[in-house]
């Protein structure tokens, strides 16, 4: 375990000191800010508003931090030869896989805290509540960082890093919203077309299922401990599935 | 059980084939057989091209071969417990640019599973013994390739491996770094320890290699000891003086400028070096001196595979 913290704190190391969080970061808290300056006009409902703004920009900035930064690991470690005398330590492709995978786990799950601290304090400078479901909103965001991790960490492997970038993000924005398409449009297609979206829609991970932001937005009580249990469970399900697939495809991997 | 003296690396039978992006496939290594002793310096050279890098990631585990086996202390190359008693240099490698030397080496003590409690103190032995104190705690995005080589030879060398595996060791070493880096092998040589390594510097395999393994096109070309090997290839070589421009002198004969308008032409049998004596009397040149002497590594590099590109 030791190897793969010290593995990952070299990934959390990269992301912090090439300061892609900070960017984002201040970036996050400008858009922020400036929706929620808007609550001061004092207009019914803007904080509503407000908070969407906030939560789809946290979303939207933590997601693509978390993408780029899976994205890179691997291959420029593999480009750039790094890993060379990495590996050539009594440490397993297994550990190095996992421990890159637990350091942008860890960077991707600080930077949604930091965001969420940044929401949290501008909520409170412009008297905007925030409630339980506001924490199990943080709590999921996180859970999701690490299954969008273990997915672009594995498909780094099998794509371009560019080509791993785009699919991954198009692959978010798609398990975000495809769900819905899908039972939108479910009752409508016939034959192969519905067997397809059936399976599709069984075999994709729900990535929707773990944003509460409506919930958040319009002041929901927090659900259940079971279903975050639950959601738990399902993201470890997912996420292991795509390492073991990484895991096996980065040993047979020739360097 | 291991036996005391049984080989340190074997390699059996060994095919490498790569695949191009237009889907040809190349030979890398082509039915490779060694042995290498317990205690043995071991130089491995020959051209750009001719497998040495292959076959190190081979016995490194970084690829897997089509054919044959290589074993290092009798595990399968690649192991974790063969790779728990080897130290590697890469060719080029670029250490993390964002880390220290000191971050760096950390990393390294922490996957080679160094305790805890003796880290620090490892880490600092191995700064002051390649030259890096006092730049230790810099990133090394700043250093230049000389200083990246010092951290690798400082991993490599990591917990006393009993194997070092080093691929162009002295790379981007200047004069200094390079006495030092021979000073290291040389320590290691005298705890018993084993060396292997690939490097076009030849000069600096003849001073540390007990062996030569001259490789081309993915075989052994010749193996011996590097006595022998030289003794085997005398050579002729003319002292000349002349101030301009000689026209052109055969592949074969190669030429040193050695000041003042005194050159020193090297060429392997009596036959060429009165062609050469010749051509360069029609030149205007004055001969100096004809004699034969024993050759030098590179000169016998030159003259057993002169005809590649190197």
């Amino acid at each position: 375990m030791e190897k793969v913290l010290g593995i990952a704190h070299v990934a959390i190391l990269e992301s912090f000191r090439r300061k892609d969080p900070y960017v984002v970061l201040i970036l996050g808290l400008v858009i922020v800010s400036g929706a929620a300056l808007f609550n001061q006009f004092g207009i019914e409902g803007l904080e509503k508003f407000v908070k969407d703004v906030a939560l789809t920009v946290t979303n939207i900035l933590c997601i693509a931090i978390c993408v780029v930064a899976a994205a890179r690991q691997l291959p420029v470690e593999i480009n750039n030869r790094t890993l060379y005398p990495l590996l050539a330590k009594p440490v397993s492709r297994t550990t190095v896989f996992l421990g890159k995978y637990v350091g942008v786990g860890l960077m991707s799950s600080a930077v949604v805290l930091l965001f969420w601290v940044e929401l949290l304090a501008i909520f409170l400078l412009f008297g905007i509540s925030a409630g339980a479901i506001f924490f199990q909103a943080l709590y999921l965001r996180i859970l999701s960082m690490w299954l969008i991790a273990a997915i672009v960490v594995t498909l780094s492997l099998f794509l371009t890093h560019g080509a791993n970038v785009t699919v991954s993000l198009l692959l978010c924005l798609a398990m975000s919203t495809f769900a819905n398409t899908v039972l939108a449009v479910h009752s409508e297609l016939e034959g192969a077309a519905r067997r397809l979206a059936e399976a599709v829609y069984w075999v994709v991970p729900h990535l929707e299922l773990f944003d509460l932001s409506k919930k958040v937005i319009h002041d929901w009580p927090s659900i259940p401990g079971v279903a975050l249990a639950a959601l738990t469970g399902y993201a470890v399900i997912y996420a292991t599935i795509f390492l073991a697939l990484g895991c096996w495809r980065f040993r047979r991997t020739a360097l | 059980m291991i036996q005391e003296r049984a080989p340190v690396i074997e390699i059996e039978g060994l095919h490498v084939t790569f695949k191009t992006p237009l889907g040809r496939h190349v030979t890398a290594v082509n039915g490779l057989d060694l042995s290498v002793r317990p205690g043995e310096v071991v130089g491995f050279i020959g051209p750009n091209g001719a497998g040495k890098t292959t076959t190190i990631k081979v016995l490194m585990g970084f690829i897997q071969p089509d054919r044959g086996k290589a074993r290092l202390f009798g595990e399968a190359a690649g192991s974790l417990s063969a790779r728990s008693r080897i130290g590697y240099l890469p060719e080029v490698a670029l250490y993390y640019p964002f880390l220290t030397a000191r971050e760096a080496l950390r990393l390294y003590a922490k996957v080679a599973g160094i305790p805890r409690g003796q880290r620090e103190q490892l880490i600092s032995d191995l700064i002051e013994k390649v030259g890096l104190l006092g730049r230790d705690r810099e990133r090394l995005s700043g250093f230049s390739k000389g200083m990246l080589q010092r951290v690798g030879i400082a991993q490599a060398i990591m917990g006393e491996p009993d194997l070092l595996i080093l691929d162009e060791v002295t790379s981007g070493l200047d004069p200094v770094a390079r006495h030092d880096v021979r000073a290291i092998l040389r320590n290691f040589k005298t705890q018993g320890k084993t060396v292997f390594f690939s490097s076009h510097e030849l000069t600096e395999v003849a001073l540390l290699c007990d062996r030569i393994i001259l490789l081309d096109d993915g075989s052994i070309v010749e193996e011996n000891d590097l006595g022998q090997m030289l003794a085997s290839a005398k050579c002729v070589v003319l002292r000349v003086r002349h101030d301009s421009r000689v026209g052109d002198l055969p592949d074969k004969v190669i030429a040193r400028n050695l000041g003042s308008g005194v050159h020193l032409y090297t060429v392997d049998d009596w036959d060429l070096a009165q062609r050469v004596r010749e051509h360069l009397e029609k030149q205007g040149a004055k001969i100096l001196e004809v004699k034969e002497a024993p050759a030098s590594l590179e000169d016998y590099f030159v003259r057993k595979l002169g005809h590649k590109t190197t």
